[in-house]
């Protein structure tokens, strides 16, 4: 399933027009990424596993009229941006799409938004593996942070590519996601024995 | 600044980074995406379901050939005459018994009243038209009780005896000679007008010319016997029976045969 030469676009484009088997590839590719871009933002599996299968659902209907207008990713993860969006304004969360537009990542006070008292990574680190720690700072970070970090890493998406999904500057993604990976190794540094 | 491949914390991440959607969560959504492309094959139908229609009509066609072929050898019997015939001759009872000023004196010897009565219709017409014009056999066929039947000759001469031997010499014969060869002038109904005759014949006789030939017969000690060949003959005056050259009365008038059929 994954040995098609096909790439991502082609393959919805098939899709679009009738072939199964190519929405079935692509599924392939993009599954995990997108569950774990999910799961890292909500509360539980339950609501990620409800979330994701909403967004390939949205995708599902959307084959014809599915354009190459970018990256499959691109279009891919903004449906899975859009609809955690969604969720967010429907559990009255403050929507990551509202954070202020502020080039200048230093006085960006989402970043200074601390995780959840039981999101602290020494909590975590008290019960869990390291790798399971890791995992945990990513949940702890800041939801601007974490979202740029997380549609770099798991989306594969550049940071132009991500100021255009997330409408922020070039220069504030950069920052967010050098916030993140330092908040995230300062973390790791506190919790090693 | 990005965060790089070799970073150790990206390298953590993606150690601990194994959740997957669960394969429930997977047959979902593959199922809706199979079944979203689905619609767009064309549906194929069973191969017995294109000759659905074809096979209707033939079927219907053959039921409909072999139900005709089926009556055309086999014509039924008309039961529904008989069934029909017998409700016109309860009333005929009850008009016999609705009438004692004739019947009462010989209350026996007199069921024929109502025939009497009942043609005086036939009288307002002539004598040549009532027994060969279509015309008059239709008017004949509006009073029952002297409706005159093609196709009943065989019975005609007994009717045409009993007539004679109640009705006087006067009324009858003279009627009959009014309309001679009435009955041939159209082949297949010959002996079919001579009952028609007598009825005509007992219809055009006064209530006086009755009341004679009962006193005669009284006189010579036969009170009883018209009895039984007057009601013979009213009873052979309606349909019990449909002939069984029906269609030759249907090729010469439908009108009439159809108010037979009809029990009209």
């Amino acid at each position: 399933m994954e040995e098609d030469s096909r790439s991502d676009e082609q393959l919805m484009l098939a899709y679009g027009e009738g072939s199964a088997a190519a929405f079935e590839i692509l599924y392939g590719r993009w599954r995990r990424r997108i569950y774990r871009f999910l799961i890292r933002q909500c509360d539980g599996a339950g609501t990620a596993d409800e979330l994701y299968q909403d967004v390939w659902l949205r995708v599902v209907n959307a084959r014809r009229q599915y354009t190459v207008a970018a990256k499959f990713s691109t279009w891919l993860f903004r449906i899975a941006r859009n609809r955690l969006i969604d969720h967010w304004r429907a559990e009255s969360r403050k929507p990551v799409i509202e954070t202020p537009l502020a080039d200048d990542c230093e006085t960006d006070p989402v970043d200074a938004v601390a995780a959840s008292a039981e999101l602290q990574p020494e909590r975590i680190m008290e019960r869990k593996d390291r790798v399971r720690l890791v995992v945990g700072a990513v949940e702890s970070l800041p939801d601007a942070q974490r979202e740029a970090f997380l549609l770099h890493e798991e989306g594969g998406l550049t940071i132009d590519e991500i100021a255009v999904l997330t409408e922020v500057g070039h220069e504030t993604v950069k920052s967010r996601l050098r916030y993140a990976v330092a908040r995230l190794r300062a973390q790791l540094t506190e919790c090693r024995p | 600044m990005s965060t790089r491949p070799d970073d150790d914390v990206v390298k953590l991440y993606h150690e601990g980074a194994a959740e997957e959607p669960s394969a429930a969560l997977d047959r979902v959504i593959l199922k809706a995406a199979r079944e979203s492309v689905a619609p767009a094959r064309k549906v194929r139908k069973p191969w017995w379901l294109r000759f659905a229609l074809p096979l209707q009509l033939a079927l219907s066609a053959v039921l409909v050939t072999m139900l005709a072929l089926t009556v055309d050898r086999n014509p039924p019997e008309m039961p529904a005459v008989k069934e029909r015939a017998q409700p016109q001759q309860e009333p005929a009872a009850a008009q016999l018994k609705a009438a004692p000023a004739v019947a009462e004196p010989a209350a026996d010897e007199l069921p024929a009243a109502p025939a009497a009565s009942a043609a005086k219709a036939q009288r307002q017409a002539p004598p040549e038209s009532r027994a060969s014009s279509p015309a008059a056999e239709r008017k004949a066929d509006a009073v029952p009780q002297a409706m005159p039947v093609p196709g009943i000759g065989d019975r005609a001469p007994a009717a045409k005896a009993e007539a004679g031997q109640l009705a006087a010499p006067s009324g009858a014969r003279s009627l009959e000679a009014a309309a001679p060869g009435a009955g041939d002038a159209v082949p297949g109904v010959s002996s079919s007008a001579v009952a028609p005759a007598a009825n005509r014949a007992a219809a055009t006789r006064s209530p006086s010319d009755w009341l004679a030939a009962i006193e005669r017969l009284a006189a010579a000690g036969r009170r009883r016997a018209p009895v039984p060949s007057l009601r013979h003959s009213t009873r052979r005056s309606r349909i019990t029976r449909f002939p069984k050259d029906w269609k030759d009365c249907l090729r010469l008038d439908p009108v009439v045969v159809t108010r037979a059929f009809a029990g009209v």
